[in-house]
């Protein structure tokens, strides 16, 4: 454990590094205590106090029904991490897996798992997604599937090179020789030499999930109402902008602080783990 | 180049049987019965007018004799009719196309042209504070929702100037200047973050080119700094940055997609939003397929023009 502390301890005398520990703290621990720290009932109405700025009451304001700002943020936090979050974990298992597999068994294999990611790629990122829950219809959870189906292919290539490298190094084949099985040899000597590359795109993909939950949810087409999503408050808060711009603006800025908090994460650590693409 | 040029087509034909195999069987795969899901979005479902649909759609035959024929009918350009009012998908796709097209190129040609001075200039801000803030600004832009951005443009467009026509749309016909300026706000919610990555992007090749040996000969033999930029440094550095504009261009029109939904524009965002909830499944289908076709056609002209660009690609 020393030694995850001093590479934390090296992160924070980064200024950048500090802040992006700051942002993603501060959205993780918001999201996952949301029912806890929130102020209000997120679905809690309150008419007579609707469309107000913020207030010693109401933080961040209150929406066109009168329902706390600061507590719907907080809750479209958890929604929007617990979709990025899943999305980015079945992008990792199954792509990852595609992609290792593809590296170790190499040939005809090889060829076709990578033919077939080559056309997912093809696909605008949002506009895959949007298929996808064209055909699985619109919810939180069909928005996680959508998503990580979109990345699988992003992390089988990404391990996919290091793969074919370490397949072909030396301790791997005297593992092999040694009579290893295949699983131990991927389990054992491969993976643990990926998990850098892999912890860099999951923070950053983490980041960009965040930006495509928010995206989709704006067009109706992720989380559904009543449950506070940021990008559904934001597109609801639009018809009263001239009235009460509160909605829009902050949820749009927890977006960003969101995306922006892992993005960082994503980049420092990039930094910190390959030293080759530092200042890149 | 040649024979790179024909392996490269013949990735693209492998490439776009695969997208067509995957759109035409997004009907077929919906859990449950497709028909039924599409019927029931808008009417009462009777047996006789789910067996009509089915009958329409052609679900009754296989499945490869189903790909055949929608593929036989796409290669005529007939991408099918819609669900609901019988039209040709294509004349409804090719009526909403064109601005979201003039949205993401116009976008795009905005965001690579201010990026090379902001490259440039931030290249020779090498400090300390110099190297956090460009990084800082750039992720930051990179991460800022556009249609976030788009709803502050319509919030202060209306705080500082209230007659501006920051929402709606006007045929460029009609009047080209109500035309643009109703573009304005949304063009440049989307390529100020495509900018921000961008002028990074060339920061970063523009200061390894400047350590390289190269340069340092051409500053020794006198050159002026703007010759050896402009001559020598950014020639180079442009090659990655036409890398990416395929890659960008998708994000983009993605992009414009939501943002349009953000000014009222009426482009491809609204019809594939308003297919989507009326469950017309085949006009989502129509859409994909071209769109996509699109941008890998677009991807595969990008891999051409850098390998003419940059003599040390391989063509094998």
């Amino acid at each position: 454990m020393s030694g995850t502390w001093g590479f934390t301890r090296g992160l924070l005398k980064n200024p950048l590094g500090a802040l992006s520990l700051i942002l993603t703290l501060l959205i993780v621990i918001g999201g996952l205590f949301a029912p806890l720290i929130a102020p209000y009932d997120p679905l809690q109405q309150d008419i007579l106090a609707r469309l107000s700025g913020p207030t010693a009451q109401h933080w961040l304001g209150t929406d066109q029904f009168g329902r706390d700002v600061l507590s719907r943020i907080l809750h479209g936090i958890r929604a929007s991490l617990s979709v990025a979050g899943l999305s980015v974990i079945i992008a990792l298992l199954i792509g990852g897996f595609l992609g290792v597999s593809a590296a170790y068994y190499g040939s005809l294999y090889d060829r076709l798992v990578m033919r077939v990611m080559d056309v997912f790629l093809a696909f605008p990122i949002i506009l895959l997604a949007i298929g996808i829950i064209a055909m699985l219809g619109p919810n939180q959870s069909n928005t996680a599937i959508a998503i990580g189906i979109v990345y699988i292919p992003i992390f089988a290539r990404l391990v996919r090179g290091p793969a074919l490298v370490l397949r072909e190094s030396e301790y791997v084949h005297a593992a092999q020789a040694l009579g290893a099985s295949t699983m131990r040899i991927i389990n054992r000597h491969l993976l643990p030499n990926l998990t850098s590359v892999i912890l860099v795109q999951s923070t950053l993909s983490l980041s960009t999930a965040i930006l495509v939950e928010a995206s989709l949810s704006f067009l109706g087409l992720g989380t559904q109402p009543p449950t506070p999503s940021l990008g559904l408050m934001l597109s609801e808060g639009r018809a009263y902008l001239t009235l009460s711009p509160w909605t829009s603006v902050f949820s749009g800025l927890a977006i960003l602080v969101a995306s922006l908090g892992f993005n960082l994460l994503g980049d420092v650590l990039r930094d910190a783990l390959d030293p080759r693409l530092r200042g890149r | 180049m040649f024979a790179y040029t024909v392996r490269r087509l013949l990735d693209l034909v492998l490439v776009m049987f695969g997208v067509s195999v995957l759109v035409f069987l997004m009907i077929r795969l919906i859990p449950g019965d497709a028909v039924q899901i599409m019927l029931g979005a808008n009417t009462e479902i009777t047996p006789d007018r789910l067996e009509a649909l089915r009958e329409k759609l052609g679900l009754n035959k296989s499945l490869p004799l189903q790909y055949w024929d929608w593929l036989a009918g796409v290669a005529r350009g007939d991408l099918g009719q819609s669900v609901w009012t019988g039209a040709p998908i294509r004349g409804e796709i090719l009526a909403r196309l064109p601005l979201t097209l003039e949205l993401t190129a116009l976008s795009l040609v905005l965001g690579v042209l201010l990026s090379i001075p902001v490259g440039i200039l931030t290249a020779y801000w090498r400090n300390s504070t110099g190297e956090y803030v460009v990084r800082l600004v750039a992720i930051a832009g990179v991460t800022v929702p556009s249609f976030w951005l788009g709803t502050l443009f319509i919030y202060l467009s209306f705080k500082l100037w209230p007659g501006f026509p920051a929402i709606g749309y006007v045929p460029l016909a009609e009047d080209p200047t109500g035309h643009f300026s109703r573009l304005l706000f949304p063009i440049l919610s989307l390529s100020l973050p495509l900018l921000a990555g961008l002028s990074r992007l060339l920061r970063s090749t523009l200061l390894d080119i400047l350590n390289q040996d190269y340069i340092r000969t051409a500053r020794a033999k006198g050159l002026a700094e703007r010759v050896v930029m402009y001559k020598h440094a950014l020639r180079n550095a442009l090659i990655p940055l036409v890398t990416v504009i395929g890659i960008q261009a998708g994000y983009l029109f993605g992009g414009a997609i939501v943002v349009e939904q953000v000014f009222a524009l009426p482009g491809m965002g609204r019809l594939i939003v308003g297919a989507i909830n009326e469950r017309n499944y085949p006009l989502v289908q129509g859409t994909i397929l071209l769109v996509t076709a699109g941008f890998v056609f677009i991807n595969l002209l990008v891999d051409l023009a850098y390998a003419y660009l940059d003599p040390r690609v391989e063509y094998a």
